[in-house]
């Protein structure tokens, strides 16, 4: 496993086996639950580690915890805001605040900046690390006007919250400068203040990059004459039989780096040279998954869908659906009914929500399962 | 739901309780199945409470009650559509339906799959042919919207836009809209989606909701009830209006007013424009209130228009009553700046349980739809979330036309030019127009700009409408988003005051583009119509210039209502960082004392209170500013502004006396409340107490108290030995407050050795807040004496004021024996004294067993009042064959039961409950019975008990009326209303339970209990216990017979008692549910001759002055004054001109005559000149 070490990582961010990660912040947070991505993206970094993720993020939620007021008081939003990153037992805290707080100006930037050390000071006591971000920029905002002033103000708060974690030896990734770029709506929902399907990849891996966790695309380069096979994950049991016109080896693979969507494929390429005249299919595992003249393996085959590219789909989906239940449980519709203060009418159902902890670890078993590296035997053979 | 299935054990069936023991099994074992099969029990459960009607429409139709003149048929029912919640048509005539079956509550485990239903009626027929699932997968979705091209959906914690792109009736594309509505309940999630006429979309949400949206304009918060405004153009949300507690209904008239009507409220119409705020809407400190007080809670809304309709229904508004299974119709007229609403006779009803309406809607065809939900269950929170009894799979749209009437013709406006759109403006339908309007905005904007152009200049001045028509041309500008300064400029001068007011809302949504918008502004101030000055003064509280304040306050110089007096308070707050500083440095800024007192009393500036204070005590108040000024004084003066008012008091310069008393009255409140005394006070404490009025001498003693004016010690002394029983109680207080050595020995040797018992007690009273270990040493040597009754029950109720002195008590009573009477008393007293909150409490439970021990046992209970679910449905079958409402009325009206002190029937009694008028209606029996026997378990929203503890400590329980931004308002137990600045709360919570006591039946007999769950079942069903919309007199006052009018001789005589206050005197009295007020509940009164009269009275808000007309059933030659007036009556019918105020009518008669039958007073309307009024309820 020499491709994957945590050395590489920054000593400021690096989970233990059994962590948990926790996101917290405003809709830039609760969003990334609709896609998964930069769960996927940890927790497919360490596929050796059980590492479990929640999200805390509240839509037009501060540092204060203003938006998770309701109608039962106590507890007040902030003392909500506290109970539930302790009730979710956090040992890492990546915290995305600012952009709601940004819009009251300068004026009330070390209001801010009292509310976020307030903040750090209770997630400190909790015993968890924090990981700060940035905020993003505002792609529209009504007028032109506005917007450039919303991003100034944007940026102030991202000097607030650097210098915050340069303070308190805490990592801090800008993901700001990420977004700014020639086509920026095209990685926004149409309001451009929320982030779309390219825009959250581009959020995950902006993040991946910082805490420098990055990895390599496989590639598989095999010249046929010399019987070499040059690659960046590990490959063994290489045999080459019926002169060069049957290539096998077993690698040992897991799901991509990056998640397989729609708009932006990454998948895994394998060149072969020096091969001889004729058509060639690669089956992987035992399935069938290309096939091309010499020529095309020479310049090199793409593989659009992989075991490794199901091995992603399916993490994906293990990730929306564990965040989609644990949303309900800890956010659910009627809580005022259930968990607030007519909790004497329908507090039964409390029962029901702690019922939905029995799904949830289950479902992060399921993801620790799905992102478990598999050795595959690759077989590239000539056609008859 | 595991724990929830065991607790129905004892009701499961055999069968049943196998699967329990299975599931109890596999308990231990972290499983998915579990769940599920832990749900499916819970079904098996409840299945011996069903008790639910025929689910056949036919049964539905049979039994349905249409206006005359109308029919009734059937749409369209499942499985076509299934449980709708909200429906709204598109262009083409089709009829979008949101769904949901996994509402109210998705249970563990469980996926929602709720979906979005278009109904079409292909061949016109009024009976929809095809139903096209349009979208699944929808997670409790409760509004929905169709237009730009596809619908928008509310989806729990957002609202998405859905599109079919490719034609095949299905959508295919996704584009979130908004996200960040709250989901703290599922009855209260945004809903209610509706285009205004100026092509904004509008929607609802309600008081459990708190919604966070991030928007590209910025952070947009609304918690609680409101409205909310979204421009999908320019993606700009805002909140429209605030308050309610269920928003429901929510619609625009012809002139772009909007209405809305309150699922859980109490007031039927609501009137809203920009900025309203009603009732629940935290931090406000003003609201509004309905149009009408007492009316049923109401879902949906629509207002009539089109050919197909009566002529005189036009305008009317149609909404439903879901709990009495009725649809309702109001006819508004307008009244200054907004409406008077009147219900008239129903649309549509029923005796089918099943029959909820939700949603109501004018169709392309001129007749009108009602959405039927469909279910024997409508309670949310009071019954469980899973009872098998909530139907979740039935739902019907019924369609209800006028007979022997053409309908509408379909006006296929789909494929239709710019201009033949711009013609359909002209249409009387109001769908028609807004349809138009809706496909003219997706238009190129270019090419309406040029048509509206042609259109506009081809319309005919001459015709009645033309000024409408140009509103509609201004709104199609305001939905493309192109600005037309000329066309708003000539609307704002034209005759139609409701075109020019429309002109002035679309002028402030412009005023970014319109740089003139404030000079305008500062213009339509001086409208001479109220409509238009009040959107003016809500359109300047954008501008923050002296301009902008001075113009508003300008509004003050004509007549003011409630709406305008409302919006020009709200202004002037905002705009108070201009005009503050100015005002305090120069008062005479606004050149009218009016005007300043006026915008002093919009903020809480301590500077701003300190000039009040001065004016105030200078007396430069004007009469009608002078109790807001005092309220002002009392709540938030300082201690330098008390004293001006101090010496005030002391040296009066006013000449006025009322106004020395209310001084008096301001520095004990502030003394009181905030422990406030002015500066250098005593010596003339002394003159004062001299003085030869009771009520200021009261008062005096009273400030000696709390002001702990020690050196008076010898004046309270004195006027302890008083003969005025009042006064020494006083005085007796006063001491108990002195709290210094000497007063507290002179209290002790008092309550040791004082000659009088009654002196002893109260001096008793006194030291339980002292030195409550030596009150109860004292307290209990003299219960062994075997005091009287009253004066045992005052010991008692002295040291159940507080947790602490009930333990002292207690712990001193357990080594002492008192004789049993005695303690029966004490234990009787716990009963009545006791707040809910403390009966579990340690000290409540020490005196009990205490007293018990000395014999204080309580007779058993006659009506068991700890039943299980079985003898609940037991119970409940009981009073289905056996119950007589006629006698449960009877025994719910009695004294000694208390209902009608809290709860009122048709607006009248008591407020400290809910309004029990439908209660059979929406409630299940056994429900019923349960919340009779454990109130706690079963709370209306609206009625959640609030505890408010202050900076002092003290405690103060209540129902919340409003929490305002500077106060806290909070109903107590006698159902007075208190405010409490904010400033002196710590926190406000909210607690489970309820003020209604329990086992508050106990002493029934077992059949007087059914008979009375018999009456409280037929609450709200047709026949006569109905409350129906004819105008009876529900709330009375009589007067007692008391020492005064026994000086009076014969009936003549009353009519010189009107111009006496008896008001505090009276006894407050309801009619029955049919409306007459039984004659032997009217106290009698003997005059000086020894004959017998009564004379009861009812208070009546004149609205719009004219002929106030009655009609009196059921007493011979009864004398009535309309105010002092006395009006003849022939056959019963008689009538007054009458002006704009409240009236009260006073109505005297002979007892000898008048037999043993019950009053009745209808007010009678109709006449062309006749009064418009509402008849006062409530306590």
């Amino acid at each position: 496993m020499f491709f994957h070490s945590s050395v590489f990582s920054q000593q400021t961010f690096g989970p233990q086996d059994g962590d948990r990660i926790v996101f917290l912040g405003n809709a830039l947070i609760e969003n990334e639950q609709q896609f998964g991505f930069l769960e996927y993206q940890l927790t497919n970094y360490w596929p050796e580690k059980h590492l479990t993720f929640r999200n805390l993020g509240w839509s037009g939620d501060t540092v204060f915890g203003e938006a998770r007021s309701y109608y039962t008081n106590p507890p007040g939003p902030y003392d909500l805001l506290i109970s539930q990153i302790k009730a979710a037992e956090p040992d890492w805290i990546i915290i995305g605040y600012g952009n709601v707080e940004a819009q009251e100006g300068a004026a009330r930037l070390s209001h801010f900046k009292a509310g976020l050390n307030q903040l750090l000071d209770s997630v400190e006591a909790i015993g968890a690390k924090a990981v700060l971000l940035s905020t993003i920029p505002q792609a529209i905002a009504g007028s032109e006007e506005l917007m450039v002033k919303r991003n100034e103000e944007l940026l102030l708060y991202n000097n607030t919250i650097a210098e915050i974690s340069k303070n308190r030896d805490l990592a801090f990734i800008d993901v700001f400068n990420a977004f700014i770029t020639p086509n920026q709506t095209e990685n926004y929902e149409n309001n451009g203040v929320h982030l779309n399907e390219a825009g959250y990849l581009l959020f995950a891996e902006t993040i991946m990059n910082q805490l420098m966790l990055t990895t390599e695309i496989p590639t598989f380069r095999i010249d046929a004459s010399t019987a070499t096979i040059e690659s960046n994950v590990p490959v063994e049991k290489i045999s080459m039989t019926d002169k060069s016109r049957r290539i096998s080896f077993n690698s040992t693979l897991q799901a991509p780096s990056k998640p397989v969507i729609k708009s932006q494929l990454n998948s895994q390429t394998i060149t072969v040279g020096g091969l001889k005249r004729g058509i060639y299919t690669l089956s992987i595992g035992g399935k069938l998954q290309a096939i091309g003249s010499r020529k095309d393996w020479e310049e090199g085959v793409s593989l659009q869908q992989s075991p490794s590219t199901q091995q992603s789909e399916q993490l994906l989906k293990l990730i929306r659906e564990k965040d989609k239940i644990y949303f309900h449980q800890y956010r659910p519709q009627n809580r005022t009914y259930i968990i607030g203060f007519r909790s004497y009418e329908q507090g039964r159902h409390k029962e029901g929500l702690a019922a939905l902890d029995a799904l949830i670890f289950w479902l992060d078993d399921q993801i620790n399962q799905a992102k478990k590296p598999l050795t595959l035997q690759y077989l590239l053979e000539q056609l008859p | 739901m595991i724990l929830e299935s065991i607790s129905y054990i004892k009701c499961l069936p055999k069968k049943a309780r196998r699967h329990q023991k299975l599931s109890q099994i596999f308990r231990n074992k972290t499983s998915v199945v579990i769940l599920f099969l832990a749900t499916s029990i819970s079904v098996h459960g409840q299945n011996a409470l069903r008790d639910i009607p025929s689910p056949d429409p036919q049964d539905q139709m049979d039994r349905f009650e249409v206006a005359a003149g109308f029919e009734v048929n059937l749409f369209a029912a499942d499985p076509m559509v299934v449980k709708p919640i909200q429906m709204n048509w598109d262009a083409q005539g089709r009829l979008w339906v949101v769904s949901s079956t996994i509402y109210p509550h998705l249970k563990p485990g469980e996926t929602a799959n709720d979906k979005i239903l278009v109904l079409e009626d292909t061949d016109r027929d009024g009976i929809a042919d095809k139903s096209t699932v349009f979208a699944e997968g929808l997670f409790t979705p409760t509004g929905l919207l169709p237009g730009d091209g596809g619908v928008y959906v509310a989806n729990s914690t957002e609202i998405l836009h859905l599109k079919d792109t490719n034609g095949d009736g299905k959508a295919d594309e996704t584009t979130r809209i908004l996200s960040g509505f709250g989901t703290g309940d599922a009855h209260h999630l945004i809903h209610t989606f509706r285009w205004g006429p100026d092509g904004l979309m509008y929607f609802n949400q309600s008081i459990y909701i708190y919604s966070h949206v991030e928007t590209p304009y910025g952070i947009r918060r609304l918690e609680g009830g409101g409205v909310w405004q979204y421009n999908t153009k320019t993606q700009k949300l805002e909140v429209y209006a605030k308050g309610l507690i269920n928003p429901w209904g929510l619609q625009f008239d012809k002139w772009g007013k909007s209405f809305l009507t309150d699922g859980a409220g109490r007031e039927g119409i609501n009137y809203a424009f920009p900025g309203a705020t009603f009732v629940t809407a935290p931090g406000a400190e003003r609201i509004l209130s309905g149009l009408n007080p007492g009316q049923p809670k109401h879902s949906g809304l629509d207002i009539v228009s089109g050919s197909h309709m009566p002529k005189d229904w036009s305008g009317s508004l149609i909404t439903n009553d879901f709990r009495a299974n009725r649809v309702n119709r109001f006819v508004l007229e307008e009244q200054g700046s907004g409406f008077i609403s009147k219900q008239v006779d129903d649309l549509l009803w029923t005796d089918h349980i099943g029959f909820r309406p939700v949603d109501i809607l004018m169709g392309p065809d001129g007749a009108i739809y009602v959405a039927d939900w469909y279910n024997p269950i409508i309670q949310h929170g009071e019954v469980d979330f899973f009872d098998s009894r909530r139907d979740q799979q039935h739902g019907r749209i019924w369609r209800i036309t006028k007979k022997d009437s053409p309908l509408v013709k379909y006006p296929e406006l789909e494929n239709k030019s710019i201009l033949e759109l711009l013609e359909a403006l002209k249409s009387e339908e109001n769908w028609e127009r807004l349809q138009a309007k809706l496909i003219l905005k997706n238009r190129d904007e270019l090419n309406v700009t040029e048509g509206l152009k042609e259109w506009v200049t081809a319309l005919d001045p001459s015709n009645p409408a033309y000024e409408h028509h140009l509103l509609e041309a201004l709104w199609v500008h305001q939905a493309i988003g192109v600005v037309n300064v000329p066309l708003l400029k000539k609307l704002l001068t034209v005759n139609n005051s409701e075109a020019r007011a429309a002109a002035v809302r679309v002028l402030v949504h412009w005023k970014e583009n319109i740089p003139e918008t404030q000079s305008i502004l500062v213009s339509a101030v001086k409208d001479s119509h109220a409509t238009v000055r009040l959107e003016a003064i809500v359109g300047l509280e954008n501008f923050k210039t002296m301009d902008a304040t001075v113009a508003a306050l300008g509004a003050l110089d004509q007549t003011m209502d409630v709406n305008l007096d409302f919006a020009l308070w709200h202004t002037v707050s905002n705009l108070n960082s201009v005009w503050l500083p100015e005002v305090l440095n120069n008062p005479a800024y606004f050149g009218d004392m009016g005007k300043t007192i006026f915008a002093l009393n919009t903020v809480s500036d301590p500077k701003s209170t300190t000039l009040l204070a001065e004016l105030y005590s200078s007396n430069k108040v004007p009469d009608k500013y002078l109790e807001l000024v005092q309220e002002k004084m009392a709540k938030y003066g300082s201690s330098e502004d008390l004293t001006k008012i101090y010496l005030e008091v002391v040296n009066p310069t006013s000449g006025n006396a009322d106004k020395q008393l209310k001084d008096l009255e301001i520095l004990l409140q502030a003394a009181k409340e905030r422990g406030l005394e002015p500066q250098n006070t005593s010596s003339q404490l002394r003159t004062l107490l001299k003085s030869e009025n009771e009520a200021v001498e009261i008062k005096v003693l009273q400030l000696i108290g709390l002001w702990k004016k020690a050196d008076l010690l010898d004046l309270l002394l004195q006027k302890n030995k008083d003969s005025n029983e009042e006064v020494r109680k006083v005085a007796m207080e006063a001491m108990g407050g002195l709290d210094d050595a000497t007063s507290q020995e002179v209290l002790l040797s008092m309550a040791e050795t004082h000659e009088n018992e009654s002196i002893r007690v109260l001096a008793i009273s006194q030291l339980v807040k002292t030195a409550p270990e030596k009150a109860a040493s004292v307290a209990i040597s003299l219960l062994t004496k075997k005091p009287t009754e009253n004066d045992i029950r005052d010991i008692f109720a002295a040291f159940l004021t507080s947790n602490a002195a009930t333990d002292i008590l207690a712990t001193a009573l357990s080594n002492t024996v008192i004789p049993s009477e005695t303690a029966k008393v004490g234990r009787k007293a716990m009963q009545e004294l006791l707040p809910w909150h403390r009966r579990n409490k340690d000290g409540a439970l020490k005196l009990k067993v205490a007293l018990e021990a000395s014999g204080g046992v309580l007779p058993p209970e006659r009506m068991p009042q700890q039943l299980d679910n079985q003898q609940i449905y037991a119970l409940a079958q009981e009073v289905k064959t056996q119950a007589d409402p006629v006698i449960g009325e009877a025994i719910y009206r009695r004294q000694s039961l208390m209902c009608q002190n809290c709860h009122g029937i048709g607006g009248a009694g008591g407020q400290l409950g809910p309004d029990l008028s439908s209660l059979g209606t929406s409630l299940p029996i056994d429900n019923i019975i349960k919340s009779i026997l454990e109130p706690t378990e079963s709370i209306k929203e609206g009625f959640e008990l609030q505890k408010v503890t202050k900076n002092d400590g003290g405690i103060i329980m209540g129902y919340l009326v409003n929490d305002g931004a500077r106060e806290v308002v909070i109903r107590d137990m006698a159902g007075n209303e208190n405010g409490i600045p904010k400033s002196q709360i710590k926190s406000l919570e909210k607690v489970p339970g309820s003020l209604m006591p329990a086992g508050i039946t106990a002493r029934l007999e077992k059949h007087e209990f059914i008979d009375l769950v018999g009456y409280l079942s037929k609450l709200g069903s047709t026949g006569s216990f109905r409350v129906t919309n004819e105008k009876l007199v529900r709330r009375w006052k009589a007067a007692p017979d008391f020492k005064v009018l026994a000086k009076m001789t014969g009936e003549d005589k009353w009519q010189n008692l009107l111009s006496k206050n008896l008001n505090p005197m009276l006894k407050g009295l309801y009619s029955q549910v049919a409306g007459d007020l039984p004659l032997g509940e009217i106290p009698l009164v003997s005059d000086n001759s020894g004959q017998k009269f009564s004379l009861v009275q009812f208070e009546v808000d004149i609205l719009k002055e004219g002929e106030l007309s009655l009609k009196l059933t059921g007493v011979e030659q009864a004398k009535v004054w309309i105010g002092t007036k006395e009006i003849t009556l022939s056959k019963g019918i008689g009538s007054a001109k009458v002006s704009v105020g409240k009236q009260w009518v006073n109505i005297a008669f002979a007892r000898e005559k008048a037999g043993n039958g019950s009053l009745k007073i209808l007010i009678i309307n109709g006449k062309s000149n006749s009064a418009q009024s509402q008849l006062i309820v409530g306590q």
